[in-house]
C-alpha cells in the first residue's frame, strides 16, 4: 500500500499554509456560525434545536427537501456518468479530444448564473428553440413546445446541473488520463474486455482519487447552489437554497436562524452522501492500490 | 537588533489597536447620530465638499443605474465637489443588514451614507433607531414637497417624521400590447380581470409576491383592497380586519390561478421575468410602476413598441419612495445634499422623461414651483411621456395609499402558503 504513496514533504506542507488558511479558516468560521445560529432558539439565546424542530415541521419542508435531493443526485449522477463515458472514449479514440476539450474549457468559464439564463432563453416555450421549431413546421408555438424550464419536474435544473457539472469532472480527472491509463485500457482490451468492462475493472479505479471528490464536490453545488433553483425553477416545490437565501435576506432578523438551519441540513445532506459514496467505491480504492491482487481484493 | 525592532513595531501596531478599538467602544451613540445642520445650508454645502457619498441602491435595473451615474454624478463633483459612489444592491434589505451590521460592531463610520428606501426596510431601521433625524423637511427644496398629503408624510403606514426625504412616486399600472388587445376589451376591475383570465385561459399571470418581489404583493393587496370594498380602512393595522378579509381573497386568487398561466402551477418570481413573458406573447399582461408606463420598458427594448400601460377604475396603489441617512453614516453632509439635489426642479423633469430610463414619478409638487424655467422644464417633461403612458386623469382617479406595513409580511406568507402550500 504504501508502495504508491509517495511522502508529502514538510515544505510542501508548509506551501499549503496560505491556502489552507484562507479557504479552511473561513469555511470553518462559515460552518461554525452556521451551527451556533442554528441552534440558538428565535428570539432567545437559549441554546437548543427549537429552529430545527420549526423548519422540519413546516408545511412543505420535505417536499422542497425531496426535491432539492432529487435534482442535485439526478444532475450529479448524469454529469459523471457523462463525463466518464466521455473521458474513457478519449482515452481509447482520441479523435476529435481537442475541439471537445476546448468548448468545454468555454463552458467551465461561463458563470452558473450566465448559463442558466441561457438555458431559459433557449428551451422555453417563447425560446430560441422553440422559434426554431416554430418556424420549420414542427409543433405549434408556445403551447405545443414542452415545458423543459420552470417545470414542476426539475428538469430545467437537472440539464443546468449536468451540463455545467459534466466538464467540471471530466476536465478534473483528465490529469489521470494519461499513458499509464490508457496501457491499461489497451491491455484489457487486448485481453477481451468490452468498453463497459473496461471502464468498471480499469478507468474507474483509475481516476477515482480525483472522480470522488469532483463528484461531491458536483452533488454539493447542485445541493446548495442558488443560481439553478432560482432561474431555472419553479415556485412550489423550491429548491432549499432559494428557500435558505430569501430567508436569510429577510427584514426580519429571526427568520435567519431557520435560514441557518436549512444551511445545516444542507450540509449534513453532503456529509452523508460522501460518507455513502466514499464507502460504495472502497473497492476502488483498494484495487488501485494493489493492483495485481484485484480479483482477491473484489471477492 | 532587528528582533528589538520588530518586537517594538509589533508592540506599537497592539497599542495603536488597542487605542483605536478603546474610542470606537467609547464613542457615544447620540454624538454618533448628530450631523451637521441642514438650516445652516452653506456650512453643509462646505463640509461635503470633497466628500464621498456611498449611495445604496437598488441595482437591479440597468436603465436606472445609467440614470443614476449619468444625472447626479456630474452634477455633485461639478457644482458641489462631491464623488458619487453607487453602491448597487440586490435588494435593500442588504443596505439594512449592512447598518445593522456597522452598528453591532460599533463601528462609528458607516460603510452606507445614503439608501433607497421605503417601506418594511424604513420601518426595521426606524425601529431600531438608526437613522439620522431633522433633516429632510428643513433640506432647501424639502419646501416643493407637499409633506401634508398622507401619501407622503406615511410610508406604508408609517409616520416618516423627519427621517426620510422623498426621491420619487410609483403607482401600479398594467401593461398591454395595442396590437394583440382591444382597449374595449381590457378589464378594469378584479372581478373583470378574472372573466378576462378564464376567457383567455393561460394568457394572464402576475408576480409572485415576495421579497424584491413587491409589485407582485401589490397585485394581491389591490385585489383586497377591490374585494373589501374599502381600501383606506387598510391604513392602520388590524389583525381582525384581515382576518374577516384574507380567505375570500385566497378564494379569489384561486379562481384566477385555475385560469392562470401554467394553471397556476407556478409565477415569475420577479419584473424581469414576466417582462419576458409578455415580450415573448406567453402571457398578456405585464406590470410597471412607473409614471411613464411602458414607455422606459419600450426605450429599454423590453417589451414591443405598442405596449401601453392602464388602470383599473379603483384601488391603483401609489406610493412615494425616500432616501434616508443612517445615524452612523460617515459623509452626512454630502447625502444631504444629494438628497437635496434628488428634489431639484430640473433633476425632478429629468427623471419622468422616458429616454432617461428612470421613470418614476415626481416627489415634489409641481404647484409648488414658482420660479418659471423650472416650472416649465416641468410642463415639458410631464407632456412628454411617451406612448406607453397610461392616461393621468384615469390614474389619478384610481389612485390609493398602500396598505400598513404589517400587512405586507401577511400577503406574502399568507399567499405562499395559500397559493403554492409549499416553502
Amino acid at each position: 500500500m504504501k508502495r504508491d504513496r509517495r511522502r508529502t514533504s514538510g515544505r510542501e506542507l508548509l506551501g499549503l499554509v496560505p491556502v489552507l488558511l484562507v479557504v479552511g479558516g473561513l469555511s470553518i468560521a462559515a460552518l461554525v456560525d452556521a451551527l451556533a445560529s442554528s441552534i440558538s432558539a428565535e428570539g432567545s439565546d437559549a441554546v437548543g434545536l427549537a429552529v430545527f424542530r420549526t423548519v422540519l415541521g413546516l408545511p412543505g419542508f420535505w417536499a422542497s427537501f425531496w426535491f432539492s435531493l432529487y435534482v442535485a443526485l439526478s444532475g450529479t449522477l448524469l454529469a459523471t456518468a457523462g463525463a466518464v463515458v466521455l473521458g474513457h472514449r478519449w482515452c481509447t479514440r482520441p479523435r476529435g479530444r481537442r475541439t471537445a476539450q476546448t468548448l468545454l474549457h468555454f463552458n467551465l468559464g461561463v458563470p452558473h448564473l450566465v448559463w442558466a439564463v441561457a438555458l431559459v432563453a433557449l428551451l422555453s416555450p417563447s425560446g430560441w428553440l422553440s422559434r426554431v421549431t416554430s418556424l420549420l413546421g414542427l409543433d405549434s408555438g408556445i403551447d405545443g413546445f414542452p415545458v423543459l424550464v420552470n417545470d414542476p419536474y426539475g428538469i430545467g435544473i437537472v440539464l443546468h446541473l449536468a451540463s455545467k457539472e459534466l466538464p467540471f469532472v471530466l476536465l478534473a480527472t483528465l490529469p489521470l488520463t494519461g499513458v499509464a491509463t490508457r496501457r491499461s485500457l489497451a491491455q484489457g482490451a487486448t485481453l477481451g474486455a468490452g468498453t463497459a468492462s473496461q471502464i468498471r475493472h480499469i478507468y474507474l479505479p483509475a481516476i477515482a482519487p480525483v472522480l470522488i471528490p469532483a463528484t461531491i464536490a458536483s452533488f454539493a453545488f447542485g445541493l446548495g447552489g442558488y443560481e439553478p433553483g432560482a432561474a431555472l425553477g419553479v415556485q412550489r416545490p423550491r429548491t432549499l437554497a432559494v428557500v435558505a437565501l430569501e430567508w436569510f435576506r429577510s427584514p426580519d432578523l429571526t427568520m435567519r436562524h431557520r435560514a441557518f438551519a436549512v444551511a445545516v441540513v444542507l450540509m449534513a445532506t453532503v456529509a452523508l452522501a460522501s460518507v455513502v459514496l466514499l464507502a460504495m467505491t472502497r473497492s476502488w480504492w483498494t484495487m488501485r492500490a494493489t493492483p495485481h491482487r484485484r480479483e482477491g481484493v473484489r471477492a | 537588533m532587528q528582533i528589538t525592532r520588530r518586537t517594538f513595531a509589533t508592540l506599537a501596531l497592539g497599542a495603536f489597536l488597542a487605542a483605536c478599538a478603546e474610542s470606537a467602544s467609547s464613542a457615544d451613540r447620540s454624538a454618533v447620530s448628530s450631523g451637521p445642520v441642514p438650516s445652516d445650508w452653506d456650512a453643509v454645502l462646505s463640509e461635503a465638499r470633497g466628500q464621498t457619498v456611498n449611495w445604496y441602491l437598488w441595482g437591479g435595473s440597468e436603465s436606472i443605474n445609467r440614470f443614476v451615474d449619468d444625472t447626479y454624478g456630474p452634477v455633485l463633483r461639478d457644482r458641489y465637489g462631491i464623488t458619487l459612489n453607487r453602491v448597487p444592491i440586490a435588494d435593500t434589505v442588504d443596505a439594512v443588514n449592512q447598518v445593522l451590521a456597522d452598528d453591532q460592531a460599533n463601528n462609528p463610520r458607516g460603510a452606507v451614507d445614503l439608501i433607497w428606501i421605503n417601506g418594511e426596510n424604513f420601518s426595521t431601521l426606524r425601529d431600531a433607531g438608526l437613522l439620522l433625524d431633522g433633516w429632510a423637511r428643513a433640506l432647501p427644496n424639502a419646501s416643493l414637497v407637499d409633506w401634508a398629503n398622507t401619501a407622503v408624510n406615511r410610508d406604508f403606514g408609517v409616520e416618516v417624521g423627519d427621517l426620510e426625504s422623498p426621491w420619487s412616486s410609483a403607482q401600479f399600472q398594467l401593461v398591454y400590447d395595442t396590437a394583440r388587445t382591444n382597449v374595449d376589451e381590457l378589464p378594469r376591475s378584479y372581478a373583470q380581470l378574472l372573466d378576462w383570465a378564464c376567457a383567455h385561459p393561460g394568457r394572464f399571470t402576475y408576480i409572485a409576491p415576495g421579497p424584491g418581489a413587491f409589485q407582485g404583493t401589490r397585485f394581491v393587496k389591490g385585489a383586497l383592497f377591490e374585494i373589501s370594498g374599502d381600501a383606506s380602512q387598510w391604513q392602520q393595522f388590524d389583525q381582525a380586519l384581515w382576518d374577516r378579509w384574507a380567505p375570500e381573497l385566497w378564494e379569489y386568487l384561486h379562481g384566477l390561478s385555475a385560469c392562470a398561466w401554467r394553471n397556476g402551477e407556478t409565477y415569475p418570481k420577479d419584473e424581469a421575468e414576466l417582462h419576458r413573458l409578455f415580450a415573448n406573447g406567453e402571457v398578456d399582461f405585464t406590470i410597471t410602476q412607473a409614471a411613464v408606463g411602458a414607455s422606459a420598458l419600450i426605450a429599454d427594448g423590453l417589451v414591443p413598441t405598442t405596449a401601453k400601460a392602464f388602470v383599473f377604475d379603483h384601488n391603483s396603489i401609489g406610493d412615494f419612495n425616500y432616501v434616508a441617512i443612517p445615524g452612523n453614516a460617515s459623509n452626512k453632509a454630502a447625502a444631504m445634499v444629494l438628497a437635496n439635489l434628488l428634489l431639484d426642479p430640473s433633476m425632478q423633469a429629468a427623471q419622468i422623461v422616458p429616454a432617461n430610463g428612470f421613470g418614476l414619478g415626481y416627489a415634489i409638487d409641481p404647484a409648488q414651483v414658482t420660479e418659471p424655467a423650472a416650472r416649465r422644464a416641468l410642463d415639458e417633461a410631464a407632456a412628454a411621456l411617451g406612448s406607453g403612458a397610461a392616461d393621468p386623469s384615469e390614474m389619478a382617479a384610481a389612485l390609493v395609499g398602500d396598505a400598513a406595513a404589517p400587512y405586507q409580511d401577511l400577503v406574502e406568507s399568507g399567499w405562499r402558503r395559500e397559493l403554492v402550500g409549499g416553502l
